[in-house]
C-alpha cells in the first residue's frame, strides 16, 4: 500500500457536478484506485477535516479542489489542501475561474444577504437577522465562516499547480489528469506548473463547423431559444453568438454536438487579456449589416444593442478572473 | 535582437516649446531613460545645417533608432514625418525605428506654461520612449510584377493601357466584347468636352484609340475574353483569363468579309443594341478593332460555309477557349456600365418596339432614325428624362437613387441632332424633376434646343399605350402647378395630358456593370450601397484608387461619365500605378498585420473586418499579404485569439505607454487617456494647441492607427491599471480612412458602455466621439467636460478592487 500515491478531493462553492464527473469516468476510477489512495473526499468518503489537518505538510501527493471560494471556510480548505498536497489541481470551471457562482460578483455580501434574508417574499425575518461570523447564545459563542464580498477562483487564494477546466471537466480530460497522476506514481516527471489540461487553441480549432464559416458579417443576432439551429453550420453564420472563438478547446465540443453554442466553461485561451472584453471587441466588429454611411447612428448601434446581458453572456464562467472581476460602486468621493 | 540604442533630438522650436516648458530639464531626464545613447538639444531643428549635423551625430553615436522630441509628426508643417524619415534614411536607420514625443502642439501649445506642462512633456517623452523600445524594423520590400492588367477595353481602359505602354510597361487588356473601344464606338457623335464642345465622330476616333493599343508591342489585347478569377498572391495579382476560342486566325484574316457573306446565321449585335442583326461570323462594324472577323458562339452552327470560302484559310471551327494564368502588379477595372433594365418599370412599356433607350437611339442616329416597327421616319419623337435615374422619394424602388449625370446632356444632343437633320419630325422632351444640363456644353445645348422651339413638358409618365399601328400614346400626370409645356403647345386638363408619339426615347439610367461585382468581391473592394466601388480616403486626392492597393476603378465602372472623363480617369490611374511598376517593388509600411498560424483558428473574422482586402483564407490558413496591408489594425482588434497583430502597434506597446503616461499627474487629478485616430482626431487635437485652445494638463494622448485599432480588452485593462477616463476619437462619419473603423469603434464602445454599466462603472469614464481635424473645439470641450465629471466621481474604483480582494484574502490567511 505504501507505494500508492495519496489523493484528496475537496468541494467548495460548486454545484457538486465536479464530484459526479469523477464518478462519471466509470470503471476508469479503478485505474486511479490502483495507483492511489483517496485520503479525503467529503462527498463520497468518510474522512474528516481533522484527519487532513493532522497530516504532515506535503504528505498528500495530489489535491483536487473543485468549487470557487466564497467563504472563509473554503479559503481555509484551500490553504489546508495547499499545505498538505504536493500538487494542487483546480478542478472544474469554478475552481479555475470562479464559474457560475462567480457571477455573484455582480452583487456583494450586503446585497445578497438583503435579498436572501430580507426581501424574498417567502422570508419571515422580523428582526432582520443576517448571518454573523460569531454570536453569543446562552453563554456560548457560535461561529460561522465569513461570507466574502467577492467570489474568487482558487488561484486567487493559493498557489495552483494545474488547471482542469470544464463545467464539469469531461471524462477525456479527467483521464489525461489520471494518466499524469499514474505517471507521477511511477516516478515520471510532472508537466510544467500552470499547465491547463486542455487544448492550447480555441475550440473552433477542433470544431467541424468552422469550415462553414465565411467572411460575411453577422447581420442579425439570434438567441439560441429563438431558432432551431442548423446542425452543421457555424453558429456565427446563423447569427448565434458562440464563445468557441475565445474558449480553450479540449471539451470535445460537447455543447456544439448537442447543437448549442459554446458558453465558455473551459475559460479563455492563453493570449487573451479578458474573456468578455475580447468578445465585445470581436462581436462589436462583425455585428451589423454594414452600410453605416447610410443609416442613423441609432440604427447603426441597434445591431449591437441586441446583445443582451454582455456580462452574463461573455463572462458566464470567468467573471472572477476578468480584468474587472466584480461590480464596483462608482459614486464619487 | 541587440539592445536598442536610442538617439534623441530635443528641439526648442526657437522658444515656441522652450518658452513654455523646461526643455533643459527634459534633456537631463531623457538622458536617464534606458538605452538612450545620446541626446542632442537644439534651438531650431528645421534649420537645414542642423539636420545634417544631427544625422551625422546619430551615426557617430551608433544609434539604431530615433526619439524626436518636438513638434507633432502629424501636423507639423515644417518638420513632419516625411522629414524625419528622410533623416533616418541618410543615417542608414530603418524608417520604422523612430517615435515622436509631441511636446509642442499637444503640450507647450495646449497647456499653460509651467511645471505641470513640463511634467506632462516628460510623460510624453517616456511614452514615446516606451513605444520606441519595442519598435522593429520593417520587413523587406515586396517584388511587384511590372505588368498591368486592364479589364475592359473601352475608353478608360485603353487610355490607361496606352499610357502605361507609352513608358515601356507591359499591359494585358481583357475585353468581353468583340472589339476594343467600348461604348464610344456606339455613339456616332460624341461631345468632345464638357467645357467648350465640339463634336467628334466615333467611327474616326474609336478605331484610332483601339488600333493604337493593338499595334503596341507591349499590349496584349484579348477580345471575347474574360477574367474568371483574380487572386492576390505575394503582393501581386494572379489572374485566370479565359481567352475566347481563336476561330479566326488574326495573322491570316484579311478582313475581306467573304465569310459573313455566306454565313446563313443571323446573330444579335451588342454593338447595335440588338436593333440590327449581324452574322454569326462577322465584324460588328467595318472599322472595328481588331480588324479580324469573329464568331459568336451562341449563334454559330459550325456549318462550315465560312471555312469553304475563306481565301486565306484563316478559320478553324475546332478552336477551343484557352485558360491563361498570369501575374500582374496592378489591376485596372474599366468594365463600363449597363443600362438600367427598363422592363422593370412597366409604365414605360419598354417592350413596345418603338420605345427605345438612349443608347438604342444612338444606333438609330448612326443608321437612320426610323421606327423599328415600320421603318418609317417618326413624325413625333418624345424623349423621357430620368428613366430609372433619381428614383428617390415617391420613385423609390423604381430605379437607381442617383442622377446618371450624362442623360440630360445626351438627350439635348439627340434632340438637337433630330431638329438639325429631320425637318418633318417634331421633338418633345418630358422631364420629371428638372433638367440638369450642367457646365458649359450641356447648358449651351439646352439653350440651343430651347431656342429651336422644342417643347419641354414637366410631368410624370403614368403609362405608355401602344396603338394597333404601334404608334404610342403617353399618359402624363401633372406635377406641381405646371399646367402647360414650355412653349404652351401642350396643356394639362384635369391634371392629365395625352401625348401621341411615334417613338419614345427613354434616357435610361446607367448602372454598375454586371459581372464586375464578382471581380470586386474577389479583390475585396469596398462597394457602396448601389454597387459602385468606393474610392480610398481621402478620396478627393485619390481618384480611381480603391481601398485595395493597386486596384484602380476607372471610367463608367465607378459611376456615369462622359467619354472624356473616362479617359482622364484611365490616364490618372496609369500615372498612379506607375511608380510601383517602374520600381518593381513596394516598400512595406511600418505598421503591418501578421497572423500567427499557431494560434489562428481560421474563423476569418480578420478577413471580415479588413477594409483593404489584405487578408485571405488559403490552404495554409488565413494570411495577411503585407503588400496590401494599410496598417489599420482592425484585424488585431477583432481577432478572438490574438493570432493577428499589428507590427509596431502591439498591445504591449500601448500598455507600456499607459504605465508611464501619468507619472507627472498630481495625486487626485483625473488621469485621462485620449486615444486619437491617426488621421483626423489626433490632428484635431494638435490644432487645438495651434489655435490657442486650452485642454486639461492631466490628459495624455496616444496616436492610434485608427479609432478601431485598439482591442476593447485593452481599454478595460487601462481602467484596471488606474486610468480614470478614456476618450476615443475617430474620423467623422463618412470619412474613415479604413471604410468603417469609426463605426466599428462606436459600436464596440456602445457594447463596452453596456458592460460598464453592468459593472457599476460610471459611463462618463468612457467617451467615443467623432472628432475631425477642424473640430479642435469639440476635442477640448469633451476633455474639459470629462475632466470636470471625473473630478466629481473621484478615482477609478477598479483600482480599489485588488486592494479589497487582498484584504479578504488576508483575512482568510489569518
Amino acid at each position: 500500500m505504501d507505494d500508492k500515491i495519496k489523493i484528496a478531493v475537496n468541494w467548495a462553492s460548486a454545484c457538486g457536478g465536479c464530484d459526479v464527473s469523477l464518478l462519471d469516468i466509470e470503471e476508469k476510477i479503478f485505474d486511479i484506485v490502483a495507483v492511489a489512495d483517496i485520503v479525503y473526499w467529503p462527498v463520497a468518503m468518510d474522512f474528516k477535516r481533522e484527519d487532513i489537518l493532522a497530516m504532515e505538510k506535503d504528505s498528500i501527493d495530489i489535491g483536487l479542489f473543485n468549487g470557487a471560494v466564497r467563504t472563509s471556510e473554503q479559503a481555509e480548505d484551500a490553504e489546508m489542501l495547499r499545505e498538505k498536497c504536493k500538487v494542487l489541481i483546480a478542478y472544474g470551471a469554478c475552481a479555475c475561474f470562479g464559474g457560475i457562482p462567480g457571477l455573484a460578483n455582480v452583487s456583494d455580501r450586503q446585497d445578497i444577504f438583503d435579498v436572501a434574508y430580507k426581501e424574498t417574499p417567502s422570508t419571515v425575518n422580523p428582526d432582520n437577522v443576517t448571518p454573523q461570523t460569531s454570536c453569543d447564545v446562552e453563554g456560548e459563542t457560535l461561529t460561522l465562516p465569513e461570507f466574502f464580498d467577492t467570489v474568487m477562483a482558487l488561484h486567487q487564494i493559493v498557489d495552483v499547480d494545474y488547471y482542469l477546466p470544464g463545467c464539469p471537466p469531461p471524462s477525456e480530460r479527467i483521464l489525461d489528469a489520471v494518466n499524469v497522476i499514474a505517471g507521477y506514481a511511477k516516478g515520471e516527471e510532472l508537466p510544467p506548473k500552470g499547465t491547463v489540461i486542455a487544448s492550447g487553441k480555441a475550440l473552433c480549432d477542433e470544431c467541424e463547423r468552422v469550415k462553414t464559416k465565411t467572411e460575411e458579417r453577422i447581420t442579425k443576432i439570434v438567441r439560441p431559444h429563438e431558432t432551431v439551429a442548423d446542425q452543421k453550420l457555424c453558429f456565427l453564420e446563423q447569427g448565434i453568438l458562440c464563445m468557441g472563438l475565445f474558449t480553450r478547446g479540449g471539451c470535445g465540443a460537447t455543447c456544439i454536438n448537442a447543437n448549442m453554442p459554446c458558453r465558455g466553461c473551459f475559460g479563455s485561451t492563453e493570449k487573451l487579456l479578458d474573456p468578455g472584453a475580447e468578445a465585445l471587441s470581436t462581436f462589436g466588429s462583425i455585428v451589423g449589416a454594414g452600410g453605416e454611411d447610410f443609416v442613423t447612428r441609432a440604427q447603426m448601434k441597434s445591431a449591437v444593442n441586441n446583445i443582451k446581458d454582455p456580462l452574463g453572456t461573455f463572462y458566464r464562467f470567468t467573471f472572477p478572473c476578468a480584468l474587472i472581476n466584480r461590480t464596483v460602486k462608482d459614486v464619487g468621493k | 535582437m541587440d539592445k536598442p540604442r536610442i538617439g534623441a533630438w530635443i528641439c526648442d522650436c526657437k522658444g515656441q516649446i522652450s518658452d513654455n516648458i523646461d526643455t533643459q530639464y527634459l534633456e537631463e531626464e531623457t538622458k536617464k531613460l534606458p538605452n538612450v545613447v545620446f541626446v542632442k538639444h537644439v534651438g531650431f531643428l528645421c534649420a537645414k545645417e542642423e539636420i545634417a549635423l544631427l544625422t551625422e551625430d546619430l551615426m557617430n553615436a551608433d544609434a539604431d533608432r530615433l526619439l524626436f522630441v518636438g513638434c507633432s509628426a502629424r501636423s507639423s508643417l515644417r518638420f513632419p514625418e516625411e522629414k524625419i524619415v528622410k533623416a533616418l534614411k541618410n543615417a542608414h536607420i530603418d524608417e520604422a525605428l523612430f517615435e515622436v514625443a509631441n511636446v509642442r502642439e499637444q503640450c507647450a501649445w495646449i497647456h499653460e506654461p509651467g511645471q505641470a506642462s513640463t511634467s506632462k512633456a516628460l510623460d510624453v517623452i517616456k511614452m514615446a520612449h516606451a513605444r520606441l523600445m519595442l519598435d522593429v524594423p520593417r520587413e523587406p520590400a515586396v517584388k511587384i510584377v511590372e505588368k498591368a492588367l486592364v479589364v475592359g477595353g473601352g475608353s478608360a481602359g485603353l487610355a490607361a493601357a496606352k499610357d502605361l505602354a507609352g513608358v515601356g510597361k507591359e499591359v494585358t487588356i481583357v475585353e468581353r466584347g468583340t472589339y476594343l473601344g467600348g461604348r464610344l464606338c456606339q455613339i456616332p457623335y460624341l461631345f468632345q468636352t464638357e467645357n467648350w464642345s465640339g463634336r467628334c465622330v466615333s467611327i474616326c476616333v474609336g478605331p484610332v484609340q483601339a488600333s493604337g493599343a493593338v499595334l503596341s508591342p507591349l499590349i496584349d489585347a484579348y477580345t471575347q475574353s474574360s477574367v474568371e478569377q483574380l487572386d492576390k498572391v505575394d503582393g501581386n495579382f494572379r489572374a485566370r483569363i479565359e481567352v475566347g476560342a481563336p476561330y479566326v486566325d488574326p495573322e491570316k484574316c484579311i478582313s475581306c468579309g467573304k465569310c459573313a457573306e455566306v454565313c446563313p446565321e443571323d446573330a444579335t449585335s451588342d454593338f447595335n443594341e440588338g436593333l440590327f442583326a449581324r452574322k454569326a461570323i462577322d465584324k460588328d462594324f467595318p472599322r472595328a478593332v481588331p480588324d479580324v472577323y469573329n464568331i459568336l458562339e451562341d449563334f454559330c452552327t459550325k456549318c462550315g460555309e465560312c471555312v469553304n470560302v475563306c481565301p486565306t484559310n484563316a478559320i478553324n471551327l475546332e478552336a477551343k477557349t484557352q485558360i491563361k494564368e498570369d501575374d500582374f502588379g496592378a489591376v485596372f477595372l474599366a468594365t463600363g456600365f449597363d443600362s438600367y433594365d427598363l422592363k422593370q418599370n412597366t409604365e414605360f412599356n419598354y417592350r413596345s418596339q418603338n420605345v427605345l433607350t438612349g443608347m438604342e437611339f444612338e444606333r438609330l442616329l448612326d443608321k437612320g432614325v426610323k421606327c423599328p416597327s415600320n421603318g418609317r421616319e417618326p413624325e413625333h419623337i418624345v424623349f423621357v428624362l430620368c428613366a430609372g435615374s433619381r428614383a428617390t422619394r415617391e420613385k423609390e424602388g423604381k430605379g437607381v437613387p442617383y442622377c446618371s449625370k450624362t442623360c440630360c446632356g445626351i438627350t439635348m444632343k439627340q434632340a438637337e441632332r433630330v431638329a438639325l437633320t429631320m425637318q418633318e419630325t417634331e421633338v418633345t422632351i418630358i422631364y420629371y424633376y428638372d433638367i440638369r444640363t450642367y457646365e458649359r456644353t450641356f447648358e449651351n445645348l439646352y439653350d440651343s434646343v430651347r431656342k429651336m422651339g422644342i417643347e419641354f413638358v414637366k410631368g410624370n409618365i403614368d403609362s405608355v399605350e401602344e396603338n394597333e399601328d404601334q404608334s404610342l400614346i403617353l399618359n402624363l400626370n401633372q406635377l406641381d402647378d405646371q399646367t402647360s409645356s414650355s412653349g404652351g403647345q401642350y396643356v394639362f386638363k384635369d391634371e392629365a395630358l395625352k401625348l401621341k408619339a411615334d417613338m419614345v426615347v427613354l434616357a435610361s439610367a446607367q448602372t454598375p456593370k454586371k459581372g464586375t461585382d464578382a471581380l470586386a468581391k474577389q479583390l475585396k473592394i469596398a462597394i457602396d450601397e448601389v454597387g459602385f466601388p468606393m474610392e480610398n480616403q481621402p478620396r478627393i486626392f485619390r481618384p480611381t484608387e480603391t481601398f485595395v492597393d493597386r486596384v484602380y476603378m476607372v471610367g463608367a465602372s465607378t459611376g456615369p461619365k462622359v467619354v472624356q472623363q473616362a479617359v482622364e480617369q484611365g490616364k490618372a490611374a496609369a500615372m498612379t500605378a506607375l511608380p510601383y511598376l517602374i520600381k518593381g517593388e513596394k516598400e512595406l509600411p511600418k505598421f503591418v498585420s501578421t497572423i500567427d498560424p499557431e494560434v489562428c483558428i481560421n474563423c476569418r473574422i480578420c478577413e471580415t473586418v479588413c477594409p483593404h482586402g489584405a487578408i485571405t483564407i488559403t490552404e495554409k490558413g488565413v494570411i495577411t499579404d503585407p503588400a496590401f496591408c494599410q496598417g489599420c489594425g482592425f484585424c488585431a482588434a477583432a481577432c478572438p485569439t490574438h493570432a493577428a497583430k499589428l507590427i509596431n502597434f502591439t498591445d504591449s506597446q500601448i500598455l507600456d505607454q499607459v504605465d508611464v503616461a501619468f507619472d507627472g499627474v498630481n495625486e487626485g487629478e483625473p488621469k485621462i487617456m485620449a486615444l486619437l485616430c491617426y488621421w483626423c482626431s489626433y490632428c484635431g487635437a494638435d490644432l487645438a494647441g495651434a489655435n490657442g485652445l486650452r485642454a486639461p494638463v492631466n490628459y495624455r494622448s496616444i496616436r492610434i492607427r485608427c479609432s478601431s485599432s485598439v482591442n476593447t480588452a485593452l481599454i478595460v485593462e487601462m481602467f484596471r491599471r488606474g486610468v480614470d477616463g478614456i476618450l476615443i476619437g475617430g474620423c467623422p462619419p463618412q470619412s474613415c480612412h479604413h471604410v468603417n473603423g469609426n463605426y466599428l469603434t462606436d459600436k464596440r464602445m456602445e457594447l463596452l458602455g453596456n458592460l460598464m454599466s453592468q459593472l457599476g462603472l460610471d459611463s462618463s469614464r468612457l467617451r467615443f466621439d467623432y472628432i475631425g481635424v477642424p473640430q479642435s473645439q469639440k476635442f477640448v470641450d469633451t476633455l474639459n467636460e470629462m475632466n470636470e465629471k471625473l473630478r466629481e466621481l473621484g478615482p477609478n474604483p477598479v483600482l480599489m478592487l485588488n486592494k479589497s480582494m487582498a484584504s479578504e484574502r488576508g483575512q482568510a490567511n489569518g
